[in-house]
């Protein structure tokens, strides 16, 4: 009685209002401006940020330069909504049930925090870069106004980046070809500048100051993506991976960091990895659930993804060798990481001018 | 089990969002004329809103019923943050096809001075109102939706809904009645009607990325 008073005194205020005001215009949106419009808002949500796994690297990406947004990939999307769940060229699981004597994930985690706390300790001034070197793979996916997919694999190649070690609002350097030339990074953004980044954008100066404690630690990421990703516990694997791969942390944070890895339900070992190089290691991945059409017109569902991103860590030293993302027409997408340094100066390489 | 397109928007699934567009995106696009004054800056409202529903998917709740209040709340954060907006989405909106230039038939640029005209009137009438009232008002009265879905848009109690648009009413009363036959036509009062409709041929709401990008 009372609910259904309130809500007719709510349709009358709403009513004398409409009748203080002159009725404002209402029109449809072109049919060709929708249909591009559409046509664009399609074309970005395929190509920017088509899996999880790509939504830091492509993150980044754009951070640093409108032009390789393009390029990142659809490895995972193109690959596990649609492609190649139509032309059944899936990959086969790369992971198995466990076998008898291979360690759980926190087991093999604790031993690769070991091996990473074991690293030397850097000294590193304010004025200086992060230097990263790498071999990438990835695809790109076009997408035609009819729904048509294109999608192509990327040569591999070399990526080099220079990233203020202390604030994000100064210029780095980018040189990898598939923007097709060497280009200035800046981000300015909304930032307030100076800014020694944050979880998507780490400087050396930001990962310095997170707490060692994994809990701690993990419980910040929870908190820091909440509401983004697919799930938080793929989100905070996915950002850990962010700041494992093109970022330099300390010994002990990076250890931390690992420490955290390990907490996440859901993240297991892949006894035998290979990297996008053929080299073999030995993976962490995380279980990533994914929405399928197994078939044209089958409904879609949940069901999980052997392709998850995956991080390939050398087997003897447990150091962090490189990332896979999913595989495209029959190649594996992802990274590997050739060096990474602390140096003076933009465009300078390592013990180099 | 097939997904709701709740579920699959949530999961990030692209072609949900295709959905979403064709069901919502004109209720956005009108939205978000009401709130810039501007045709062309409410289609790029429109690519802002839908980029960013696909940033924030991971918001929705897995149950419910439309997404359509969901979307509108989007518009209107969009539309009062347009430059930090723009800004994330700068990439994307540089790829943003380009709106003609010149109208394709004569009564429709007639029909763009005339919107021009009543967005005028309509301006002068809302500008003396606080944003928050503004933003329940387009919500609940142009946009129709009831005072739970606004104020899951706007998160916000629904009391606050109640209480701004009862504010809304209140003095948007007194301004008619100022308006009647006899009123004092020049009084301190009129100042800011001048102002607004001053804006209306000024720079629009949303930001441009080209205006927005520095040297």
């Amino acid at each position: 009685m009372n609910a259904s008073r309130r809500r007719g005194s709510d349709q009358q205020l709403t009513a004398e209002l409409a009748q203080l005001l002159p009725v404002p215009a209402e029109r449809d949106l072109p049919a060709n401006r929708q249909e591009a419009l559409k046509e664009h808002l399609m074309t970005e949500l395929r190509q920017t940020d088509h899996s999880e796994i790509h939504r830091g690297r492509a993150a980044r990406r754009r951070r640093l330069g409108a032009l390789t947004a393009t390029a990142a990939v659809a490895a995972v999307a193109a690959a596990g909504l649609t492609v190649t769940a139509l032309s059944g060229h899936r990959s086969p699981p790369v992971a198995g049930p466990l076998q008898a004597g291979h360690p759980t994930a926190a087991q093999l985690l604790d031993k690769i925090a070991a091996a990473a706390a074991r690293q030397p300790r850097l000294n590193v001034r304010d004025d200086q870069y992060m230097y990263i070197a790498s071999e990438d793979r990835w695809s790109s996916t076009t997408v035609t106004i009819g729904g048509s997919q294109r999608t192509v694999v990327e040569p591999l190649h070399k990526r080099e980046i220079w990233l203020s070690v202390s604030d994000v609002c100064k210029p780095g350097l980018l040189k990898d070809p598939s923007p097709g030339r060497a280009m200035k990074l800046n981000d300015g953004g909304d930032l307030s500048c100076p800014n020694r980044g944050g979880w998507g954008d780490p400087t050396y100066r930001f990962l310095q100051s997170l707490p060692t404690d994994p809990h701690t630690l993990l419980n910040m990421i929870y908190a820091a993506t909440r509401g983004q990703g697919q799930s938080p516990d793929q989100e905070a694997f996915t950002t850990i991976g962010d700041m494992l791969r093109e970022a330099i942390a300390p010994p002990d944070v990076s250890a931390a960091l690992y420490r955290a890895a390990a907490l996440i339900p859901g993240v297991r070992v892949i006894p035998h990895a290979t990297d996008i190089l053929g080299q073999s290691g030995i993976g962490v991945q995380f279980a990533r659930r994914v929405i399928q059409s197994p078939a044209p017109g089958v409904p879609y569902r949940e069901t999980f993804d052997p392709n998850g991103p995956t991080w390939v860590f050398n087997p003897s030293t447990l150091l962090w060798i490189g990332e896979n993302d999913g595989a495209v027409h029959g190649k594996q997408m992802g990274s590997v990481v050739l060096k990474r340094a602390i140096v003076d100066r933009l465009g300078q390489l390592p013990g180099g001018k | 089990m097939e997904l709701s397109l709740r579920a699959r928007v949530r999961a990030g699934d692209p072609d949900a969002f295709g959905v979403l567009f064709d069901e919502c995106g004109q209720a956005v696009y009108n939205l978000a004329f009401r709130m810039t004054g501007n045709w062309s800056a409410a289609e790029e409202v429109v690519s802002l809103t839908f980029l960013e529903a696909w940033r924030l998917r991971g918001t929705v709740r897995p149950v419910g019923g439309s997404l359509r209040p969901w979307l509108l709340g989007i518009a209107v954060n969009v539309t009062r943050n347009a430059a930090r907006a723009s800004r994330r989405h700068q990439a994307a909106l540089g790829r943003l096809p380009p709106a003609p230039v010149i109208p394709d038939f004569a009564d429709d640029l007639a029909g763009r001075i005339d919107d021009a005209a009543r967005l005028a009137a309509v301006r002068s009438a809302v500008g003396r109102l606080r944003r928050g009232e503004r933003e329940v008002l387009a919500l609940c009265v142009w946009s129709g939706l009831d005072y739970p879905a606004a104020a899951q848009a706007l998160g916000v109690p629904v009391g606050t809904v109640r209480s701004r648009l009862s504010r809304a009413r209140a003095r948007l009363a007194k301004l008619a009645a100022a308006d009647q036959p006899g009123a004092h036509p020049a009084g301190p009062d009129r100042e800011p009607r001048c102002r607004s409709a001053q804006e209306q041929g000024g720079r629009p709401t949303a930001a441009r990325p080209d205006q927005e990008r520095s040297p």
